[in-house]
C-alpha cells in the first residue's frame, strides 16, 4: 500500500486530525508507528 | 441464554462505540499501525462506572474485547491492554505526577471527561483530577505516536500535547472521530460541553444508551433495528442533522464498499451506490426517498452486526454476566 493510501485510511471519516502533516511525516519515517484507543469499561 | 434474558435485547454497547471505533481501528491497522485497544479499568473506577466495582468493570472489559473481536478487531491484529497492566509500573505513576506538576489545576479541570455534567466543586470527587493526568500518562507510557478517540475527548489530548511540549516528551498526534447522532435527530443544546458551537450540538445529540430508542445496540435483533430505523428522524433531501445519512456514511460505507438502496421499480428500481458522496448527492436531489434509504441502511446494518449476534450465540457466558450486572445497576 502506498503512502497516500495509508494517509487516506487514517484520515477518512475523521472529524479532526492533529495534524495531517504530523501523520504524513510519521508514516514516511516510521515503519510501525504506535496508536491506541482507550475505552472505559461501561459499554457507553 | 435463558428465555428471561433473551426477551429483551441487551443495552450495553451501541454502534457509535462498537462500529465507528472498530472501523477506525481497522483503518489504522491496515495503514500499518501497531494498535493498542486500551481497556481503561482504573479510569472506569474513577468515573464510578458499574458502581465503581472493579470486578464488574473487568467483566465489562472482557465483554468489550469480545464485541470488538466479533467486529473484526481481532487479538492477532491489535494488542488488548488493561490500564491495570501499566498501573503496576511505578514509572507510570511518576509520569502521572510529572504531568500533574506540569499543568495548572484549571487546565486539568477543563480536560475532565465529565464536562457534560453540571459540575460544582462540592460534587466532584478529588479522584477526578487524576483522570486527565492518567489519560496523558497512558499515551506517554505506551510510547504512542497517535491517540484516537471520539471528538469529545479532544481536550484531554490537547492537554497531553501541551504537557509534552513543556516536559520535552514526544507530542502525540490525534485522530478524533465523529460522534454518531441519536436516531431522534439533533437535540437543542441545553448544556455547554465545549466552546465550539457545532461541537456542542454534536455532543448534545450523540447516541446515548440512556435513551434506548435513540440508540442501536450491537445486540439488537434484525427486527429491533428495523423498528428503530423506521421510527428515526430522516428529513428528505437534507444532509445536516440527518441521523440515517450519518449511519450510512460513518457505519455502512466505513465497513462496506457499497450500499444497495432497494427502491421500488416505479421510482427507478434498486440502485447500488459505490460511494457515500454519490449517494448523498442522489438523496439531496430527491432521487432517494427517506423510506428507501432507511430500508437500505437497515439491511446493511443487520448484515454488519450479524457476526456479533453469532459470536454471542456461540459464547453466551460473558453476555449473560454483563446482563446480570446491568439488571442490578
Amino acid at each position: 500500500m502506498d503512502l497516500e493510501q495509508r494517509i487516506d485510511l487514517v484520515m477518512r471519516n475523521a472529524e479532526e486530525v492533529i495534524t495531517p502533516q504530523e501523520i504524513r511525516t510519521l508514516l514516511e519515517t516510521k515503519t510501525k508507528p504506535r496508536a491506541y484507543w482507550g475505552f472505559e469499561c461501561s459499554g457507553q | 441464554m435463558s428465555r428471561e434474558t433473551s426477551s429483551r435485547s441487551p443495552r450495553i454497547m451501541h454502534i457509535g462505540m462498537g462500529l465507528v471505533c472498530a472501523s477506525k481501528i481497522k483503518d489504522m491497522t491496515k495503514a500499518g499501525f501497531k494498535f493498542i485497544v486500551f481497556l481503561a479499568d482504573w479510569h472506569s473506577w474513577i468515573n464510578n462506572k458499574l458502581g465503581g466495582d472493579m470486578e464488574k468493570i473487568r467483566v465489562c472489559g472482557e465483554y468489550i474485547k469480545q464485541c470488538f473481536t466479533a467486529l473484526g478487531v481481532t487479538p492477532d491484529s491489535v494488542e488488548y491492554l488493561w490500564a491495570s497492566d501499566i498501573a503496576k509500573d511505578i514509572e507510570y505513576w511518576e509520569k502521572v505526577i510529572r504531568i500533574a506538576k506540569g499543568a495548572s489545576l484549571q487546565r486539568t479541570w477543563r480536560a475532565l471527561p465529565i464536562m457534560g455534567r453540571e459540575m460544582s466543586m462540592i460534587d466532584v470527587e478529588t479522584a477526578w483530577i487524576y483522570y486527565p493526568c492518567m489519560q496523558s500518562a497512558d499515551i506517554f507510557h505506551m510510547r504512542l505516536d497517535v491517540a484516537c478517540a471520539g471528538i469529545d475527548q479532544r481536550k484531554a489530548h490537547m492537554l497531553a500535547r501541551d504537557v509534552a511540549e513543556k516536559l520535552g516528551w514526544k507530542k502525540p498526534s490525534c485522530v478524533h472521530t465523529h460522534l454518531l447522532m441519536g436516531l431522534q435527530g439533533p437535540e437543542a443544546v441545553e448544556r455547554k460541553f465545549d466552546e465550539n458551537a457545532d461541537l456542542n450540538v454534536q455532543i448534545s445529540s450523540k447516541m446515548s444508551k440512556s435513551i434506548p430508542k435513540s440508540c442501536i445496540f450491537v445486540h439488537d435483533t434484525p427486527s429491533d433495528i428495523k423498528t428503530k430505523i423506521n421510527e428515526a428522524y430522516c428529513p428528505p433531501k437534507q444532509v445536516k442533522g440527518n441521523p440515517i445519512l450519518e449511519l450510512s456514511r460513518y457505519v455502512v460505507f466505513a465497513e462496506r464498499e457499497s450500499l444497495e438502496i432497494p427502491r421500488p421499480a416505479k421510482y427507478g428500481g434498486p440502485e447500488n451506490f459505490g460511494s457515500y458522496e454519490v449517494m448523498e448527492k442522489a438523496y439531496v436531489k430527491g432521487e432517494i426517498h427517506p423510506l428507501d434509504l432507511k430500508n437500505g441502511v437497515t439491511e446493511a446494518l443487520v448484515e454488519i452486526l450479524k457476526p456479533v449476534r453469532e459470536h454471542f450465540r456461540r459464547h453466551p457466558r460473558l453476555l449473560e454476566k454483563m446482563m446480570e450486572i446491568e439488571v442490578t445497576r
